[in-house]
């Protein structure tokens, strides 16, 4: 009796599991590239439910960056090309600079009280404390630029994520009719869902938490604590 | 005694059996050939242990009703395969928030494994191929929960590489066991595969596969015309017969699918022109990848492919003729017309297999 097909099956089973693991192994030995502590502001808990006991943390981010039409050429946005906007082929593998409670999240807030003055108090009171203040610093077609200039400021994280293009033709600053222009942002974070392992997902929700996130040099992060944070 | 070397061939020799013995029937009723007692006991002694040879070898289907059956049970078996699929799905969910990420590993891995060696046992003991194709589907489905989970638990950055394996993997379990669901599952993953590689040469997102159509238009090309190339390098008594078809048919339906989007959209096309007279190009390209099909089809006699073929076409036709017709035409006239084309088809169709008697 020839097994050879089994044995063919299970090699192409345990190549792939190998190759996996090996990829894990290559991030996650050594020193971390990069680490951050971020709270329940930028890593929203994903609940535990009955069909699906896995916990995960969902990482919160503002997308928004307004680069001119050379930096969008630079990832690859040609402000005539019709192809490049249309669904998904607007989408653009990049790395992208995130800054954490910086200059950035200010300017948002500053904004968003100068543009809503009349919002009420607990509007602007979640502003303060429950929005994200993870905002998209730079985006670049490799991570090298990016590293060089972030990777060791306090608060800096260089992550994989998606640029998306879509076209406008709202002036900026008047918000009037003006002419076509390609608007780019930060769409998504890849990847955007971080799983937490035993004993880290034990961890007890009702509460503010602070998450330390380490990533290698994949760009793929992983959860080394989990603590309670200031309520 | 027969001498058939496959099931393919002992099917259509019971067919041959039973069709030989309703003329028979109908010859001696009309009175051209009436044997005699004993030579009709014998000649139907011989085929009831022809047929008996057949069965005993070969899991064939003798009666129509047995054939009824067995598409029944063909039915059956992937629907419980499915099903089987979704509660080792759900179970692993259910359950792997509350063991060890080693443990979950383990798990992860040696599902496949265990489902893979239980196909294999069952399809040495088992002559049919219902219980196969149920477990072969299984393990299918835990080698993709395998590295999908895994990617999860280890926040592996979204690719396309899981495709390669998980293509390789189901068109092995196709060629064992010749299962035509798992060869059509494998063409289309490696058809994600070599998409989303392409897409990520060129710096686009892998996830938008699907939104470049002239790439799987390449695939289906190349798909629809595998089967020549693999029969010349694969030994006579080791070829499946039942594959070429699915090879076909996966192959033209992505053809033809990529044919009829790049028809409405010209702008996703690689191609360096305006959208419009992109569109009108593959709109005739359409029509003729059609025409082509059913005549290859009627040439080499190939009955699914001239059903495709001539599927494709009219869908095409009806497409066109709404685009032209649909806004200004009153709708009674649009739906006349469509009907009376229909008719006339019908009426070239009718001619076509005419000739082919």
């Amino acid at each position: 009796m020839s097994w050879r097909t089994f044995v063919l099956g299970a090699a192409i089973i345990l190549v792939a599991n190998v190759f996996a693991l090996f990829g894990v192994q290559r991030n996650r030995s050594g020193e971390p590239r990069q680490s951050i502590s971020l709270t329940q502001r930028e890593l929203e808990l994903s609940n535990r439910r009955e069909e699906n006991s896995g916990i995960s943390l969902r990482l919160r981010f503002n997308g928004q960056w307004e680069p001119d039409d050379a930096r969008a050429g630079e990832l690859g946005f040609s402000p005539n090309e019709n192809a490049s906007i249309r669904g998904r082929l607007s989408q653009r593998p990049v790395f992208v600079a995130l800054e954490c409670n910086g200059p950035r999240y200010a300017e948002w807030l500053e904004k968003q009280e100068r543009q809503q003055p009349t919002a009420i108090e607990v509007v602007k009171q979640s502003w303060r404390t429950q929005f994200t203040r993870l905002f998209v610093a730079d985006v670049a077609r490799s991570p090298e630029p990016l590293l060089q200039k972030y990777a060791n400021r306090e608060n800096y994280l260089v992550v994989r994520g998606l640029a998306t293009a879509t076209v406008s033709y709202t002036d900026p600053v008047t918000f009037r009719r003006g002419p076509r222009r390609i608007e780019v942002f930060v769409s998504r974070i890849e990847p955007g869902s971080i799983h937490l392992p035993l004993p880290l997902s034990q961890l007890d929700t009702a509460h503010p938490y602070i998450v330390d996130l380490s990533y290698g040099p994949r760009f793929e992060p992983w959860a080394t604590a989990i603590r309670k944070g200031a309520e | 005694m027969a001498k058939e070397s496959g099931k393919r061939e002992a099917q259509q020799h019971a067919d041959r059996i039973a069709a030989f013995r309703q003329e028979l029937d109908q010859l001696a009723r009309d009175q051209v050939l009436v044997l005699a007692p004993e030579q009709r006991t014998r000649v139907d002694a011989h085929l009831d242990s022809v047929l008996a040879d057949l069965a005993g070898r070969f899991d064939i289907d003798i009666s129509s009703s047995q054939r009824q059956l067995s598409w029944g049970m063909r039915i059956v078996s992937t629907l419980g395969g499915l099903a089987l699929c979704a509660a080792v799905f759900l179970f692993f969910y259910r359950i792997w928030g509350l063991i060890s990420t080693p443990s979950q590993v383990v798990i992860l891995i040696a599902a496949p494994l265990l489902a893979l060696a239980v196909t294999e046992f069952v399809s040495r003991r088992e002559r049919t191929p219902y219980f196969t194709a149920l477990l072969a589907l299984v393990a299918l489905a835990s080698f993709v929960l395998n590295l999908y989970v895994m990617g999860q638990i280890f926040n592996i950055a979204s690719s396309p590489k899981a495709f390669l394996p998980w293509g390789a993997f189901a068109i092995l379990l196709a060629y064992r066991h010749g299962l035509r669901l798992l060869l059509a599952a494998g063409l289309l993953a490696l058809t994600v595969y070599i998409s989303g590689i392409a897409l990520t040469a060129s710096g686009l997102w892998w996830e938008a596969f699907y939104s470049r159509p002239e790439l799987w238009l390449l695939s289906g090309l190349i798909i629809a015309v595998a089967p020549a190339p693999l029969d010349r390098f694969t030994p006579q008594d080791r070829r499946n017969h039942d594959f070429a078809p699915v090879y076909r048919l996966v192959g033209l339906l992505l053809v033809f699918v990529s044919l009829l989007w790049l028809w409405n959209s010209g702008e996703d096309s690689y191609l360096p022109f305006d959208h419009k007279p992109i569109e009108v190009f593959y709109q005739i390209l359409a029509f003729m990848a059609a025409a082509l099909t059913i005549w290859i089809g009627i040439r080499r006699t190939w009955t699914g492919t001239v059903n495709l073929g001539a599927a494709a076409f009219t869908i095409f036709l009806f497409v066109k003729l709404e685009q032209w017709w649909w806004e200004w035409m009153p709708k009674y006239l649009f739906f006349l017309l469509i009907g009376l084309i229909a008719i006339g088809l019908l009426l070239i169709f009718r001619k076509l297999r005419e000739e082919l008697l």
